[in-house]
């Protein structure tokens, strides 16, 4: 039998709260660097293939190769050979990294981690594996999004240009999210391996999600004020980049490397852009320019990791804002009546996240007779521990969390089935470490949770058991195809 | 001012003309440097500035700066008084913090 296949969805509302804790402000100029050839390299390999076609517009125009107008700081950046050879070869690797995991080939660009705000812009996936007061195990899928996000995206709307808004309508719509889980066992015969298909006979359930405060948020308008603040610091390095633009416009080396560079780019097929590129930035690790330009470019390079430094400072300070949201979720049970949990959920915390939880779950549809509309109220609390260098081991998450549920009454079915003395109150204790996947956007969470009793078998023992789960966040993959 | 190549960096303009940098949309934090600069741009407050009477070509530098990991973007443009626009679009690159460009205003 399987009963109360709903944990899940309350699980991933915590969370989803939590999923700051990946953002890591970049402090490494050579990371910075890395990513940022990727992204030209595939800028230019985009436009080139355009221009193909139609007429490129000015704006993409200034883009379509490399110039020292549009890519001032790669340049310099890239004649600091320090900083130039580790990005190269963080560079290097991505693309070791892509082979082993896109044996499709179809991918548009490397799945560099990327991480995203307390709720997906357009799409993630969830799965889940296992069950804490479930009476049997179970694999659920959990479909989560914004409906703004996903109606652009749906408009056939590049990934950066889903995010962008003036309208005050589209901006609170982005504030809702949605979930659907789906119940991969329901459905299917006896012995069959779990399949998703998705259809209303494996629906576990859905929940709205309205994000009243985040101040977590670095685009939130009550951090205004720290981004002000932080342009004011700005002046140095714009200062010294551009007396190294100045500098490397008439050095002769750097032109003759800007002719080479743009002729080889232009000679080359669409597959053979990202080598070409990489191979002429390369080169300017060990290009001879003037003590002047020399002298400029270091200059520029010490502002700029000034800069990282000082928005990583910003960004450690926003993160210590506070998040409340509201979700409201409908259950489905293969035996019990439906229910819904509306929940609230806080938390507080800069580096180590405090997060809480406050819910109540009433019975709704078809309720035996006298049974209490309350089937349950639930108190949470989680605390997030991240540990491990983002640009090297990737990011981890230890978390720790408990969890307290009382139901008032025993429970019964929806086909008045009655479960006598399950009435009273479970405690649950879980311990999990979420573990990057490095060079993807997965993660896996793995985690044993301790528990007094289940909801159906109320005798007084301990209960040990571990989930293994999965996480894809599909806007880092969204985000590489259209750019 | 006219736009040379297509290209949106590459301006002419004539002396004493007035242009404007403006901010059209984003979250970036935007900044300035040279032609009137430093200053920070933002939707309300545009930049406007005199194109020099002397010298060949003048240098102005725009930096978009992310305030998360992707995502981030800055339309930016700058204009004449006839209403004529070079438009540029910064578009995050996932990962990256910063990104700027140099807008070439040749003197004719």
């Amino acid at each position: 039998m399987k009963h109360f296949n709903r944990l899940p969805l309350a699980l991933a509302a915590v969370l989803g709260v939590s999923a700051h804790l990946g953002a890591q402000p970049i402090t490494d100029p050579a990371k910075h660097l890395a990513s940022s050839l990727d992204g030209r390299i595939q800028q230019i390999r985009a436009l080139k293939a355009q221009a193909r076609n139609r007429a490129l517009t000015p704006d993409e125009t200034a883009s379509a190769t490399i110039g020292l107008q549009r890519d001032i700081d790669r340049i310099y950046l890239s004649l600091i050979p320090r900083v130039s050879l580790k990005a190269l070869q963080e560079l290097e690797e991505r693309r070791a990294d892509k082979q082993v995991g896109d044996a499709t080939g179809t991918a548009a660009g490397s799945t560099s981690l990327v991480s995203k705000g307390g709720t997906p812009a357009i799409l993630a996936i969830a799965v889940e594996n296992g069950a804490l007061t479930q009476d049997i195990s179970g694999t659920t899928v959990t479909f989560r999004g914004t409906p703004a996000s996903l109606v652009k995206a749906a408009q056939n709307t590049g990934y950066f240009d889903t995010l962008k808004t003036n309208d005050t309508a589209v901006a609170v719509l982005q504030k809702l999210s949605f979930a659907v889980s789906f119940d991969t066992s329901r459905g299917l015969a006896d012995g069959a391996q779990p399949v998703l298909t998705a259809d209303r006979g494996q629906l576990a359930g859905a929940s709205l999600r309205v994000t009243a405060i985040d101040n977590k948020d670095p685009r939130a308008a009550v951090n205004d004020g720290r981004w002000n603040r932080f342009s004011f610091t700005q002046e140095n390095l714009d200062q010294a980049a551009l007396t190294a633009f100045k500098a490397l416009s008439v050095d002769p080396a750097v032109v003759a490397w800007l002719g080479t560079a743009q002729q080889a780019i232009a000679a080359a097929p669409d597959d053979q852009v990202d080598a070409v590129v990489r191979t002429q930035f390369q080169m300017l690790a060990n290009l001879e320019i003037s003590p002047a330009a020399r002298g400029a470019v270091i200059e520029a390079g010490k502002e700029f990791e000034g800069l990282l430094k000082r928005r990583a400072d910003v960004l450690d300070d926003i993160a210590g804002g506070g998040q409340l949201l509201f979700d409201v979720a409908y259950q489905t049970q293969l035996t019990g009546p439906t229910s819904a949990n509306i929940k609230v959920v806080g938390s507080v915390g800069r580096s180590i996240l405090l997060t809480g939880n406050a819910s109540a779950t009433l019975y709704i549809g078809d309720v035996p007779a006298n049974t209490d509309t309350l089937r349950d109220v639930q108190g949470a609390v989680q605390l997030d521990v991240p540990f491990g260098n983002p640009e090297t081991i990737g990011r981890y998450v230890f978390t720790l969390a408990t969890k307290v549920q009382h139901m008032p009454d025993d429970l019964t079915a929806g086909d008045g089935t009655f479960f006598p003395n399950t009435k009273g109150t479970i405690w649950l204790g879980q311990a999990k470490l979420t573990i990057p996947i490095r060079g993807s956007a997965a993660k896996v969470p793995l985690s044993v949770t301790l528990a007094n009793r289940t909801e159906l078998i109320a005798e007084k023992k301990v209960f040990l058991r571990a989930q293994v789960g999965f996480s894809y966040d599909l806007d880092a993959v969204l985000a590489r195809f259209k750019p | 001012m006219r736009i040379n190549n297509n290209n949106a960096l590459d301006l002419s303009a004539n002396k004493g003309e007035t242009l404007t940098l403006s901010m059209v949309d984003g979250d970036a934090v935007v900044t300035f440097n040279g032609l009137g600069g430093p200053g920070t741009l933002t939707k309300a407050a545009p930049h406007q500035f005199t194109v020099p009477t002397i010298g060949t070509d003048v240098p102005l530098l725009v930096r978009a700066t992310f305030k998360g990991t992707s995502g981030g973007t800055a339309s930016i443009g700058i204009s004449d008084v006839t209403g004529a626009v070079a438009p540029f679009t910064f578009h995050q690159f996932p990962g990256t913090a910063t990104d700027a460009v140099v807008f070439l205003v040749d003197i004719v």
